[in-house]
């Protein structure tokens, strides 16, 4: 990292000192709120993309928020988080690109702020909640630098009726490895076929050392989910497809697995615009996209067709209960 | 090839680099400028209001400005001809604050960056990790409307600190400065340069010129011709290869719909 933008409200917090001890040459500049950078007008987000900044940052206002309708696994109330805004990765698709300005990485350095948050809402429910962290960046991706997975574990650890999922497509999965599995976490990969990850998802571990990191996880006790979300079109979809699903079965015990989840590629009108004029030459704007109901998607009867595809794939090897097709 | 363009106050900092770069004097109406194959060279006189006017004139003169980089001097607390980048630029009557987008390049990471604040008149309150200049927040200000903050830096040379006054300052110790800061100048040059003219590979190029060659025989409104360069990108990244036309006598609707049946008889095969 080469230069940290640091908030003048967390310049003295202890994770923000320990985060610049570890980039001791790195510009340091110093800013009064993160938006005058992350949300500057005239940023270009492919240089950036680049040659990312980390910016350190106070969260302030709301910092847990109700997740949008269908977006659950099971429960009830659900929640999400987001300690860090933007990506490691560089997937096509991603919405991210179209919903920012920049690709800096915010790190939001109040941590406690967060905890503090979710254990209100916790007490505010009789029941079991849910929070899902990875909405607006890559759960595990930046821990090595963040350390923030290991307090989280921490926290939930302590909190019986609070359940969490750490959604990613890293495979810096050592934070969970080095200690004991609580029954209360679920650490779900996005999975792609292999020749999607290379050609769509940029930067991102293999699909091989995603299941690795699953087995690894599934070995060691963790719940473990996945999400084949998004489903991107292609003329060899079912080869594609089924040839990842193969994998998947080869590699993981199904019947253990907490959580499956199908989706299929679908963005706001003005991000996929965004996408056009970043990335024209991506292949996945070659697919039959249309603008319908505000999205632009898939026509009804491509997608159907994609999707029962996969569900039937997917049925053959997992119980309904473990299957959530819309999140 | 895009051009990168450098910005001047004072002809004591546009004269070294004149001779460095073999710049030479353009026609252009109510702006000094100086050009050659890579560059161009506004001198815009002193103060932001001429800065903003002139880099605005100069950007609407030469649309296809790859990069603007501000060379000059600047009072601080670091050693006289010391240059430094800036990593913040702030206009300090207004506030208003722009960020350049530094590469994580070697050459960017060699020189020192702090924060530079445009005033409006000479100051001698020299504080610790700022610089003092008169136009950076000026050409930020109109920069920033036509191209992003990763295209427009602002690489300062110390001209006055706590120790040598403003009053030291004259033509003849303007131009050894900004003559000694050349290499830092020309490495920057040469990142800019490489970073925003790499991005047009050879068959982008060769669709430009299909593009234009074809816009050249067939009658076409405003929406045809967004439309036709749309399609024979799409048609280039599908299928591999500049589509093969037969304009003669063809309407633009006509060619339209040839490009849109040659795109959806190509198959999206993700191997």
């Amino acid at each position: 990292m080469d230069t940290l933008y640091i908030e003048d409200a967390v310049a003295n917090h202890p994770r923000t000192l320990t985060l610049r001890s570890r980039y001791p040459k790195a510009r340091i500049v110093s800013i009064e709120h993160y938006g005058d950078v992350f949300n500057a007008p005239a940023q270009n987000f492919k240089h950036q993309k680049a040659s990312p900044a980390l910016i350190l940052a106070k969260k302030p206002g709301k910092r847990v928020l109700p997740t949008p309708p269908g977006y659950h696994i099971g429960g009830e109330n659900n929640y999400y988080f987001s300690h860090m805004l933007n990506c490691v990765y560089d997937c096509r698709y991603c919405f991210l690109q179209g919903m920012y300005q920049s690709a800096h990485y915010v790190v939001f350095i109040n941590s406690e702020d967060f905890f503090a948050d979710m254990d209100r809402t916790v007490r505010e429910h009789n029941d079991d909640v849910w929070f899902f962290s990875g909405y607006d960046c890559d759960s595990l991706a930046l821990d090595p630098i963040t350390g923030f997975v290991d307090e989280c574990l921490s926290f939930f650890d302590s909190q019986p009726q609070a359940h969490l999922e750490l959604r990613t497509k890293s495979t810096q999965i050592r934070p969970l490895l080095k200690r004991a599995a609580i029954n209360n976490a679920v650490v779900a990969f996005s999975l792609s076929p292999e020749p999607i990850v290379s050609a769509e998802e940029h930067g991102t571990p293999s699909l091989s050392k995603r299941l690795e990191a699953l087995k690894k996880l599934q070995d060691a006790g963790w719940k473990i989910g996945l999400r084949f979300d998004p489903l991107l079109y292609a003329d060899n979809f079912n080869e594609i497809y089924g040839a990842m699903f193969d994998q998947v079965f080869a590699t993981l015990n199904m019947s253990d697995v907490h959580s499956v989840s199908l989706g299929v590629f679908r963005l706001p009108k003005a991000f996929h615009k965004k996408l056009v004029r970043l990335y024209p030459d991506a292949k996945l704007l070659n697919a039959p996209i249309a603008a319908r109901d505000g999205m632009m998607s898939y026509p009804e009867d491509v997608e159907e067709t994609m999707r029962n595809f996969c569900m039937q794939r997917l049925q053959q090897h997992i119980g309904d209960h473990q299957f959530f097709p819309c999140t | 090839m895009k051009r990168l363009c450098i910005i001047t106050a004072l002809p004591a900092e546009t004269r070294p680099l004149l001779d460095a770069l073999s710049l030479q004097q353009s026609n252009a109406r109510h702006l000094r400028v100086y050009a050659s194959e890579r560059f161009l060279l506004l001198e815009c006189g002193p103060g932001k209001m001429n800065a903003a006017a002139g880099t605005g004139a100069m950007l609407q003169a030469y649309p296809d400005i790859a990069a603007i980089l501000n060379v000059g001097i600047a009072g601080g607390c670091q050693p006289i001809g010391q240059s430094v980048l800036a990593h913040q630029v702030r206009d300090h009557a207004s506030g208003a604050r722009w960020y350049p987008h530094l590469p994580d390049n070697n050459t960017f990471r060699s020189l020192p960056s702090q924060n530079i604040t445009t005033i409006d008149a000479p100051d001698t309150h020299y504080r610790q990790g700022e610089l003092f200049d008169m136009e950076a927040a000026g050409i930020f200000t109109a920069a920033s409307r036509h191209l992003s903050t990763s295209q427009i830096h602002c690489i300062k040379v110390v001209s006055d600190n706590p120790e040598h006054g403003i009053e030291t300052i004259n033509k003849r110790t303007v131009i050894a400065l900004i003559e000694n800061a050349m290499p830092d100048i020309n490495s920057i040059l040469d990142v800019l340069h490489h970073n925003f003219n790499e991005e047009h590979n050879a068959v982008s190029v060769e669709g430009d010129v299909l593009i234009s060659n074809l816009l050249q025989q067939i009658h076409h409104t405003v929406n045809d011709e967004r439309i036709l360069r749309k399609l024979i990108h799409q048609h280039i990244v599908k299928a591999g290869e500049i589509p093969r036309l037969d304009t003669q006598g063809k309407s633009s609707a006509h060619i339209r719909k040839t490009l849109q049946s040659s795109i959806a008889a190509h198959p999206v095969i993700y191997e």
